[in-house]
């Protein structure tokens, strides 16, 4: 125990400039991404996003990335840190952790998009068939189906 | 080096000691990493929770994003509350900055400022605890949650299975007496009611006069259209109704989601009002027609209680229309709430039992998480946070940034999606 203090002691005295200015900056600048997310949020739920929700989504989820990366890198110090362990031990599980999800696209993310007529039948909930954009015209999503159904005639 | 292996064989069983002295190599150390290692077990084992956490949260944006437009249920649907979600998700962020603070002036040796920002870190995981726990217990009040062992009140579709259920439940509640479907019925029926209320004053549930109303115009009214009349999904032309649109109707009767069918509904509704008034002009001249024939009579004379409850239920709600709000939010189920019913109906949400199903694991494990960083927090509240505590404090400190980071992304995914 005692010559792990001896080893941070000697580790803060050069890193102990006050580091107060840049955590108080990263935490207004968190607070700032929060608002950001929830007013989008909120003004999805007020149907301003109707039709392309995808890109509400994906502000929301670039704002999460930049608050993760905000913390990461100041509050959890891995930006004072020195050496190569940062990396490998942060590295490697992030991407292991970009594959579980891949890996979980074609079978479970994608499990509507190839149903055979019979499954759709017994759906739970009625599948929008992209291919007959003419049966869905009643449905309202007018535009996405055309378009697919003419750059992919099979 | 022989004499000390000769020696080490001897006594190396019992001599604990003696390897301490065997170095006369004179081996010198590096450090393998420049910090300590409980710091590296910390970020170790914080690289497995990014495993674990990016599995699970991977697996609801793979399940969400997969699901067809308009089959996942809204926040509002499952009383999921933006708000809360946003309070917490400041509390956890100011948390984390008060983590920050508590190591700067333990490093400084200033213990008491050290302790009184652990303490409002402290604070505020109860904070964010409470806030859980209260929008955790929302959602059971309302039955939003994967039922092991029995029935989920959570319905895929608004078929005639979801149908049938309703109708168990809510003619399960005592007092609850259908429309008669014979008029001798009727009477026995009506000379029955009195006697379940003086039998059963205490027991019976405050929202029972609501669900008799409900089943005699909606449930029943369902199960009419189901049984006699045309189908106009299987011969469009055929003069009927959409079973799948009624159903569907009924069902946000119910539980209306976030105005998904508010059209659906509305056209429905006018249908049904065209076909009511049809049926009722043909019955008179079908009653001439049955002649003395009783059975046939008193099937028509079921069929006229039943049109005409709906036809003024329709009436009603048509009035009501015009204020939007009274249709778009509540429902039967809150209304039952409010009125202190122990009774919560089947609810036609599609995707619902997987969003409960995700929104329960990924919530849970996070709090689990939340709940071990108060126990971590809560043994320094003992102790002089004096410069030797930094490493505690540090090393906390991250796993708490970990669990803050975890719910900057669960926050927008179940709160703002």
């Amino acid at each position: 125990m005692s010559d792990h203090d001896v080893n941070t002691e000697d580790h803060e005295d050069h890193e102990d400039h006050d580091h107060m200015p840049t955590f108080k900056r990263v935490f207004v600048g968190l607070m700032v991404c929060t608002a950001i997310s929830t007013l989008v949020g909120i003004l999805i739920s007020k149907g301003v996003f109707d039709g392309n929700e995808l890109s509400g989504w994906g502000i929301m989820l670039t704002v999460s990335c930049v608050k993760a990366f905000l913390v990461i890198t100041f509050f959890m110090h891995l930006k004072w840190e020195v050496g190569t362990w940062k990396w490998v031990l942060t590295i490697p599980a992030s991407i292991m952790s970009l594959f579980l999800i891949l890996m979980l696209v074609p079978d479970v993310g994608m499990r509507t998009n190839h149903y055979t007529d019979e499954r759709t039948d017994r759906a739970a909930y009625k599948i929008p068939d992209p291919d007959a954009s003419a049966v869905n015209a009643t449905v309202g999503e007018t535009a996405d189906g055309e378009h697919s159904a003419g750059d992919e005639p099979h | 080096m022989s004499e000390h292996e000769d020696h080490h064989e001897e006594h190396g069983q019992n001599d604990q000691g003696h390897d301490d002295h065997h170095g006369h190599l004179q081996l010198e150390y590096e450090d393998a990493l420049p910090i300590n290692n409980g710091k590296v077990c910390l970020w170790l084992f914080l690289s497995t929770e990014i495993m674990f956490f990016a599995g699970l949260i991977g697996t609801y944006i793979v399940l969400r994003f997969g699901a067809p437009a308009g089959t996942w249920p809204r926040p509002h649907d499952v009383h999921v509350d933006e708000i809360w979600g946003t309070i917490n998700t400041f509390i956890l962020i100011f948390s984390s900055f008060t983590v920050v603070l508590t190591y700067e002036a333990t490093k400084r040796n200033l213990a008491k400022k050290a302790k009184f920002y652990l303490a409002i870190t402290f604070l505020c995981g109860c904070a964010f605890l409470g806030i859980k726990m209260l929008e955790y217990a929302g959602k059971f009040e309302h039955g939003i949650h994967p039922r092991p062992g029995s029935r989920s009140l959570l319905y895929e579709q608004a078929d005639v299975y979801y149908l049938r259920d309703l109708k168990a439940v809510v003619t399960g509640v005592q007092g609850v007496i259908p429309l008669a479907a014979k008029s001798a019925d009727a009477e026995a029926a009506a000379a029955q009611v009195p006697d379940a209320e003086v039998a059963t004053p205490s027991s019976s549930d405050p929202g029972r006069e609501t669900l008799e109303e409900f089943l005699h115009h909606s449930v029943q009214w369902a199960e009419y259209v189901i049984g006699q009349v045309p189908n106009t999904e299987m011969s469009p032309d055929g003069n009927g109704l959409n079973h799948r649109d009624v159903l569907i109707a009924l069902a946000q009767e119910v539980y209306p989601l976030d105005n998904r069918y508010k059209d659906l509904t509305k056209y429905t509704h006018n249908t049904e009002k065209t076909y009511i008034e049809a049926r009722l002009k043909v019955l008179p001249d079908l009653v001439t027609a049955a002649g003395e024939d009783n059975d046939v009579l008193s099937m028509l004379a079921y069929e006229e209680t039943i049109l005409k409850a709906r036809q003024e239920y329709l009436d009603e709600h048509h009035h009501s229309e015009g204020d939007d709000d009274d249709h778009s939010h509540g429902g039967l189920n809150v209304k039952l709430h409010d009125q202190g019913s122990a009774v919560i109906l089947p609810m036609h949400i599609p995707s619902g039992n997987m969003f409960a199903a995700t929104y329960f694991l990924l919530t849970g494990f996070h709090a689990l998480h939340v709940i071990v960083g108060l126990i971590l927090f809560a043994f320094p509240m003992f102790w002089t946070l004096e410069k030797s505590r930094a490493n505690y404090i540090e090393n906390v400190g991250l796993y708490w940034h970990f669990v803050d980071l975890v719910w900057i992304f669960l926050f927008p995914l179940f709160y703002l999606f």
